[in-house]
């Protein structure tokens, strides 16, 4: 009896609605690997997506393990999965834009999309340039025609190392703008967005590339202005911040937050990890956090999901190539 | 305001979160290799799963940093196992003052330190923060890079005998530092990583701290080892402190707290720089008077207040700015931002409960620092009389352990032994260690800081001396090297 | 001493990259060649240390200690933590000379009570190896 009143309490206390024992295929025991230390994107999207809302809208049994393993820019824990982890069912990886671009530079080695099976995303923080309030750029075109003329006096920074998602944003804009040499952008990494962002306060950088979820506590303060953002539609979130495809400048870029799975498990494992993701995504719990993380609406599951992913490496790869960032 | 904050930080369940954080803190800082960022990430879902407002989220986590920052200076001073940089400084009279039987005078130093610094700063915190956080902003790549060279000048103070082989100890450090991708250049370099993938991103601060305090000490013991004597320890000295020794170190913990609360403020800068920057000027004012380097109380009173005091400057920019200044206030805002704050200067509107809020708990906490820790010196003291050979192979495993969960990579622990093997003929051939931490921690900051400098500026040195706070840090660098000779002349002169 | 900085200056040369002072090169070469100066003047100015290096016994003891460190590294992930550290244990506790009965229990006991601490009570995982089954 004693150990009845316990149990239905420990359900309460988790907030489980309903005692629902039908669904069979629930796993047990699963584990979320975040590539990187507690704290970063991946982490975030591993703790409260997958542990939190997973267990919360009951799609697994019990609790899901986090467990961080940074290293190499994720390589670690990509090398990992392969190598080690390849036919575990109850794994699944956080995983962002970065992962693609890396994958683009071959910075995990000759690992490839490949080598893990894509699950889905369930977000989108959009990019955004953005200048100091008072800044002498008005729009986009100002700030590409100080690229064109005198790049040097027109530093830009990001929380990304040179070649990074942060700044390969910045350089299809340029490429967009039809400039050559794209080597000329003089820009700057930084250890995180927030600290990027205190350099074009000040007045030492032009303009800042990150993403929107980076820029909207500065923008409420009035600190800064948002020149473009790299999406398809307007964020309510940044106000009436213009989109680069409205002032022509077709470029449409995020970093997204997705999983993904070995490439040895069972379709229908796979498909339950799909399906639980696609749960997660479409929960109104969960667009009430992604919305205060400043996360975008983005939803891209299985085979869709996979293409995306194989399009995004063969853009980052072109680019990079450009640049010099891979031979 | 502050009242206010003191009726936030006073809720019951505040007031029990400060505790428990505190008590937690101290604990896991005890342990190596995990330190207040891994404390933080444990616990965490602790916090989800009350849901805590984000204020009580953030005073748990302040309970949590400051504990485990004394927990690691009582590694230091009592095994000299330093779990982060700052405490590598605390290793240096602590750990000889604990191998003279005054352990217990030392662990009391060091909370009345860790106490008073604390309490100071966040006095200086609630008058200054809005002020302070343009100093954060002005402060530029050629800024950081000049602060470094600044900090360099405290290696004077940390040669015992050979100036030339603390030098070398502080440049063998920097070039380890450079070890790894070069996140600067294209297509990330990979430097002296001699073709083996686990050295891409670098070797880990820790894994060094560990290898040449926690291993060294081991193999410097086995050394010295006669067979069948029997292992004696120091028998305990008296636990107090005598009112002069209070009163000598008044005056070097209100200098350090103002030292470590202004770097602190410094996204990036941090507790290191402060506390070794603190020691050296303890020791430049202590003269030939002091016994620094070989058990001086005050040696650790400068470090100790200087790294409580550079904790709570590192919530100005996190709390005023919403920029991380630290690794540890990264985690933390990482943490409001997944529940629900949005990171940047509005977090002071949105959530006004949290700033007083915190500034009061910090104060609370400091309380419930030095009420939990003196009545346990005693007892912590006593870890002392434990026999050799169980303490020393202890020492070993905690520090395996310590070494593999940071990364949980075994070639980790390859590096330790290496950095044990190097740390025990550092230390018998005279070698200082500190210039080495110092080294390791500022050398990328360093250079990273050089480089953005020199980006900005196309190549233009000018950059390192064409602002105000450049030009005055140059000077306080200037001054630094010069008075001890100024003063030690004039002395003469006069006599 | 001399050598290896040498050593670290041609490898700082070797890097790929153009000589530009904003370029990753130009720093290792500088600290290499401020290594290269403070070890010349340590030659010139030594130090008066007189240095006492361990007798052979203790060397040997240093040697199996290290050694046995070495040895953990590579079987920690198939013993398990539990297994191999006892073991490490129990190898420092003999070289450290403590009595013969106290071993065996003293190093079982205080691998298992950093077991619970840091993989059960803190969540930081240590492999467990053949024990898996048993402590699952």
């Amino acid at each position: 009896m004693r150990k009845i009143v316990i149990s239905s309490l420990c359900a309460l206390s988790l907030g489980v609605a309903s005692f629902n024992p039908a669904i069979a295929a629930k796993l047990s025991g699963t584990e979320c690997l975040a590539p990187a230390g507690a704290g970063g994107g991946w982490d975030f999207t591993c703790r409260v997506p997958a542990a939190q809302m997973m267990q919360k809208l009951n799609l697994i049994d019990g609790s899901m393990k986090v467990v961080n393993m940074s290293g190499s820019g994720g390589g670690k824990a990509f090398s990992h999965v392969v190598t080690t982890r390849n036919t575990d069912e109850k794994l699944i990886v956080a995983a962002s834009a970065a992962t693609a671009t890396r994958l683009a530079q071959k910075v995990y080695g000759d690992y490839e999309a490949d080598d893990v099976r894509w699950v889905g995303a369930l977000g989108m923080d959009y990019g955004v340039i953005v200048v100091a309030k008072d800044s002498a750029y008005k729009t986009l075109d100002d700030l590409v025609n100080q690229f064109k003329s005198n790049p040097r006096r027109a530093a830009i920074v990001g929380g990304s190392s040179v070649g990074g998602w942060d700044h390969i944003k910045a350089l299809l804009i340029a490429k967009e703008a039809g400039i050559k040499n794209l080597r000329s952008i003089n820009y700057i990494p930084f250890d995180n967005g927030g600290k990027a962002m205190l350099e074009v306060i000040s007045g030492r950088a032009a303009a800042f590339t990150g993403d929107s979820s980076e820029v909207i506590g500065q923008l409420k303060a009035g600190k800064v202005r948002v020149l473009a953002v790299l999406s398809d539609k307007r964020i309510p979130a940044l106000g009436d911040a213009k989109t680069a495809k409205e002032q022509g400048y077709d470029v449409v870029g995020g970093n997204w937050r997705a999983f993904y799975a070995p490439a040895g498990i069972s379709d229908a494992s796979y498909n339950n990890w799909v399906s639980a993701v696609k749960s997660v995504a479409m929960s109104p719990e969960w667009s009430d956090l992604r919305e205060k993380n400043g996360l975008a609406e983005f939803t891209s599951f299985g085979s869709d999901f996979d293409g995306f992913v194989r399009n995004q490496i063969a853009n980052v790869a072109a680019i990079s190539k450009e640049l010099g960032v891979t031979k | 305001m502050l009242l206010h904050g003191f009726s936030v930080a006073l809720s019951g369940l505040n007031v029990f979160l400060v505790f428990i954080g505190v008590f937690l803190g101290t604990i896991i800082g005890m342990l190596p290799g995990i330190g207040p960022i891994n404390a933080i990430a444990i616990l965490f879902p602790i916090v989800l799963q009350f849901e805590l407002t984000p204020a009580s989220a953030l005073i748990f986590f302040a309970g949590i940093f400051y504990g485990s920052q004394y927990g690691n200076s009582i590694s230091s001073i009592l095994l000299n196992v330093p779990g982060t940089s700052s405490a590598a400084v605390t290793c240096i009279d602590g750990n000889p003052l604990a191998k003279q039987g005054r352990a217990g005078s030392a662990l009391a130093m060091s909370a009345v330190a860790s106490f008073s610094g604390g309490v100071l700063s966040i006095f200086l915190l609630v008058l200054f923060a809005p002020l302070l956080s343009k100093l954060a902003i002005d402060f530029g790549p050629a800024e950081y890079f000049v602060l470094m060279v600044c900090a360099f000048t405290a290696l004077t103070s940390f040669s015992h005998g050979s100036f030339i082989k603390a030098v070398f100890s502080a440049i063998l450090g920097l070039a380890i530092a450079t070890v790894g991708i070069d996140e600067l250049s294209f297509g990330g370099m990979r430097r002296f990583t001699f073709g083996v993938e686990e050295l891409g991103d670098g070797i880990d601060f820790i894994v060094v701290v560990i290898g040449v305090f926690a291993i060294s000490e081991v193999f410097l013991f086995l050394s010295d080892m006669s067979s069948g004597a029997v292992q004696k320890v120091a028998p305990l000295k008296s636990v107090l402190l005598s009112l002069k020794e209070l009163k000598d170190s008044v005056a070097g913990i209100l200098r350090s707290c103002v030292t470590g609360f202004l770097v602190g403020v410094l996204p990036g800068a941090g507790a290191t720089i402060a506390s070794f920057l603190a020691y050296n000027t303890e020791k430049k004012m202590a003269g030939d008077k002091g016994n620094f380097g070989k058990g001086d109380l005050r040696g650790v009173a400068a470090p100790e207040s200087a790294n409580n005091s550079s904790a709570v400057g590192s919530f100005i920019p996190l709390l005023v700015l919403g920029v991380p200044g630290s690794e540890t206030t990264a985690v933390m805002l990482a943490a409001l931002i997944t529940l629900g704050v949005t990171p940047g200067p509005t977090m002071l509107t949105d959530q006004p409960d949290m700033f007083w809020g915190v500034a009061a708990s910090m104060f609370i906490g400091n309380m419930v620092l030095i009420v939990l820790n003196l009545p346990l010196v005693k007892l912590l003291a006593k870890i002392l009389l434990v026999p050799r050979w169980i303490l020393m192979p202890l020492i070993a495993i905690l520090s395996i352990v310590g070494v593999y969960v940071l990364n949980g990579s075994e070639f980790d622990l390859l590096l330790m032994l290496i950095f044990g093997v190097i740390g025990f003929i550092m230390r018998k051939t005279d070698f200082p260690l500190a210039p080495l931490i110092l080294g390791l921690v500022l050398g990328g900051l360093i250079e990273v800081n050089f480089r953005r400098a020199l980006t900005y500026s196309y190549g233009e040195f000018s950059t390192f001396y064409d602002s105000p706070i450049t030009i005055g840090l140059w000077l306080i660098t200037l001054f630094s090297l010069v008075a001890p000779f100024a003063i030690r002349k004039l002395k003469n002169r006069s006599q | 001493m001399l050598i290896l900085s040498i050593a670290f200056c041609i490898s700082a040369l070797s890097l790929d990259a153009d000589f530009d002072p904003v370029n990753e090169k130009f720093y290792p070469f500088v600290l290499s060649v401020l290594l290269i100066l403070s070890s010349i003047a340590l030659f010139i100015f030594p130090s008066d240390h007189s240095t006492t290096w361990p007798n052979a016994r203790n060397l040997q003891k240093i040697a199996l200690t290290a050694t046995a460190i070495l040895i953990y590294g590579f079987v920690l992930q198939q013993l398990g933590f539990i297994i191999s550290a006892s073991i490490l244990m129990a190898i420092c506790m003999w070289v450290f000379e403590a009595k013969q009965k106290w071993i065996a229990p003293v190093s079982i006991a205080s691998t298992i009570g950093f077991y619970v601490v840091f993989d059960r009570l803190l969540g930081l995982n240590l492999p467990a190896g053949l024990l898996n089954t048993l402590i699952q």
